[in-house]
């Protein structure tokens, strides 16, 4: 019997036992030192009160030897060389150590992540600046490459069109890192060619030049930064029987999504379709998981000026703007009756990209409970601060180009979990379909990572998995506005 | 300016079109005829899925084609008598690799069992490239279409 087996998991970074937890801990350490230093001062000034009491000291007349000794094991144990006050400037210069240490390691982080972010753009003003002057060389030999190209049969173009494409996948699939710095080169490239990016650079960038994020904001402007959308409940749509089971696993919540993402793939009419699944939990208590599938118009131009999932929403995600699909979707949970309550949002690619986005939008948070997210296969890092309510897990299969298209690691938070997995090729695009991400929940369901475990248990905990049963599925589809 | 705003706009569609690979069907694909909307031979593999032992309902068998999001395939959706899964996902997928329905990429299959709770199961990567096509290969023979 042959069966699929688990991706190997590469990599997990954040969460409750990544990086930025680690400081956390350490500066927790250091406050119980300084509480405990403090402790010790006290006593050792009880000490000095003893002494001073009135009673004692009448009774030094009587015994004068026992209260010179007396006097002098407290002065001993307060003062003394071995004495609290002593052992409490040891524990402060402790706890400024770990202070200063903790210091030390997030300087040497910022530095790292400030000075990446330069030689990159750097690297896009070379390329930007050095573009103009090896125009006609490029396209004196784009044209003896085309000339030459004419020249095969169509066997050996479709041969050497596979080949240049597999070759290309796997180099990103070998040195993804590689593909990072390219994309987050974008905006010094811009600036190099001499456009006037840095006007929409808002500065909240980590350093001044422009970065990939201003690039997708010229984009989506240039597109026509459209955020009107129309919400339409879909009443015809059978949920599967994923959909309508209590889920118990992160591989069950990616199947759901899975399913979410078949609704518009069997019938293209029913583009932008998400759905909402209510679970009312043990204690009586409602939750809701929504279910955001990725993009549906990859084209350049828009296909009917009706597809919210398209080309302008991702760039007006990676470049931190409003969109059409985010501002949908928030209307559809409102028409759920979702405002006030507790929910968990799962998303694919352009799905991940707005889920994280509406999580970090403080007007979404003050109206929905945002107590989970889940991403797969999305560039999440333009989110950089994800409130500390919220739990987020993402999901990244190695060879899937599009969550690197925000140019940088997702950022270390305690309740931030990335999770890399492989089950990618040289085929690009094959490696960023939602089954991989299926297969790669699965890996985390059974990995004993304590980050990805503190995520599930956390889920646990909150209802929404392995607990109560799901009432109603609701389906809307989100189109963009008509004027 | 004028060279460099040319520049700009083919820096940009080629960002787009550099974007748009995700939909890119993959390489090799452009080879492939396919079975279209697939009816014949999705009855086909219904037929056979309703035959299987400890099948109480074959809740639905569907082509998907391919999108950005996902590769093209079937998915299928079956109700067991059973406790456990047993070999049923196995057999299901050995039926659609050994149907004429064609591209198939990714087989989806949830089984849903006798106390109610979905069985824990992986989709079947049919891909050259995945891990187990060669087992696959090996176990069931060579797919009836190219």
């Amino acid at each position: 019997m042959t069966d699929p087996s688990l991706p190997p998991i590469e990599s997990v970074s954040g969460g409750s036992h990544g990086v930025r937890a680690g400081y956390e801990q350490m500066l927790a350490l250091a406050d119980k030192y300084e509480s405990r230093a403090l402790d010790f001062l006290e006593m050792a000034g009880l000490g000095a009160k003893v002494m001073a009491n009135g009673d004692l000291l009448e009774s030094a007349i009587l015994s004068p030897i026992s209260f010179a000794d007396a006097e002098m094991q407290l002065l001993d144990a307060t003062t003394g060389a071995n004495g609290l006050t002593v052992r409490a400037l040891g524990i402060e210069a402790d706890a400024l150590g770990v202070r200063a240490v903790v210091a030390a390691f997030q300087a040497s982080d910022s530095l790292s992540r400030q000075t990446m972010e330069a030689l990159d753009n750097a690297l896009g003003k070379v390329i930007g600046v050095s573009l103009p002057v090896a125009l006609p060389a490029l396209l004196a030999a784009g044209g003896i490459g085309f000339v030459y190209y004419q020249t095969l049969s169509p066997g050996e173009q479709k041969k050497l069109l596979s080949d240049l494409q597999t070759n290309l996948g796997q180099i990103l699939h070998d040195h993804p890192e590689l593909a990072q710095h390219l994309i987050n080169s974008g905006g010094g490239l811009l600036e190099g060619l001499g456009l006037p990016i840095g006007n929409l650079n808002p500065g909240d960038g980590p350093i001044d030049g422009a970065t990939t994020n201003d690039a997708a904001r010229l984009l989506a402007l240039l597109l026509g930064n459209s955020t009107e959308a129309d919400v339409d409940r879909l009443d015809g749509v059978v949920p599967t029987d994923n959909l309508t089971a209590t889920p118990t696993s992160l591989r069950d919540v990616m199947q759901s999504l899975n399913d979410t993402n078949a609704i518009d793939t069997a019938e293209p009419d029913h583009h932008g379709a998400i759905q909402i699944q209510q679970i009312i939990g043990e204690d009586g208590e409602e939750r809701y998981i929504v279910y955001i599938p990725g993009t549906d118009d990859m084209g350049p131009i828009p296909e009917d000026g009706e597809h919210a999932r398209d080309m302008e929403t991702n760039y007006q995600l990676i470049g931190g703007l409003d969109s059409a699909y985010g501002n949908g979707i928030t209307e559809a949970m409102r028409e759920a009756g979702l405002s006030g309550k507790d929910v968990m949002l799962v998303g694919h690619s352009q799905g991940g990209m707005v889920s994280t986005s509406l999580a970090a939008d403080p007007d979404f948070a003050k109206e929905f409970n945002v107590k989970h997210v889940i991403t797969a296969g999305a560039p999440t890092a333009q989110v950089s601060d994800l409130p500390a309510q919220t739990h987020a897990i993402h999901f990244e299969n190695r060879g899937d180009a599009v969550p690197m298209l925000d140019g940088e690691d997702n950022p270390d938070q305690p309740n931030r979990t990335t999770v890399k997995f492989d089950q990618g090729s040289s085929d690009t695009a094959d490696n960023h379909d939602i089954d991989h991400y299926v297969s790669g929940a699965a890996a985390a369901d059974a990995s004993t990572n304590g980050s990805i475990q503190s995520q599930i248990t956390a889920m646990e905990n909150d209802g929404f998995l392995g607990n109560g049963s799901v009432t109603s599925v609701d389906t809307f589809q989100i189109t963009r506005g008509r004027d | 300016m004028r060279p460099r705003l040319l520049l700009f706009a083919a820096l940009l569609l080629s960002t787009i079109s550099t974007l748009s690979a995700c939909a890119d069907p993959g390489p090799g694909a452009e080879d492939v005829a396919g079975c279209g909307s697939c009816e014949r031979e999705v009855a086909d593999i219904r037929t056979q899925l309703e035959a299987l032992d400890g099948i109480t309902m074959v809740k639905r068998v569907e082509f998907i084609p391919e999108s950005p999001t996902n590769g093209s395939g079937v998915d299928i959706e079956l109700r067991s008598s059973q406790p456990s899964e047993g070999d049923l996902a196995s057999e299901a997928a050995r039926i659609v690799w050994q149907s004429r329905v064609q591209p198939v990429e990714v087989v989806n299959i949830s089984i849903k069992l006798a106390d109610g709770s979905m069985a824990q199961l992986l989709p079947y990567d049919f891909r050259e490239t995945s891990r187990e096509h060669a087992s696959y290969v090996e176990e069931w023979g060579e797919r009836p279409v190219e």
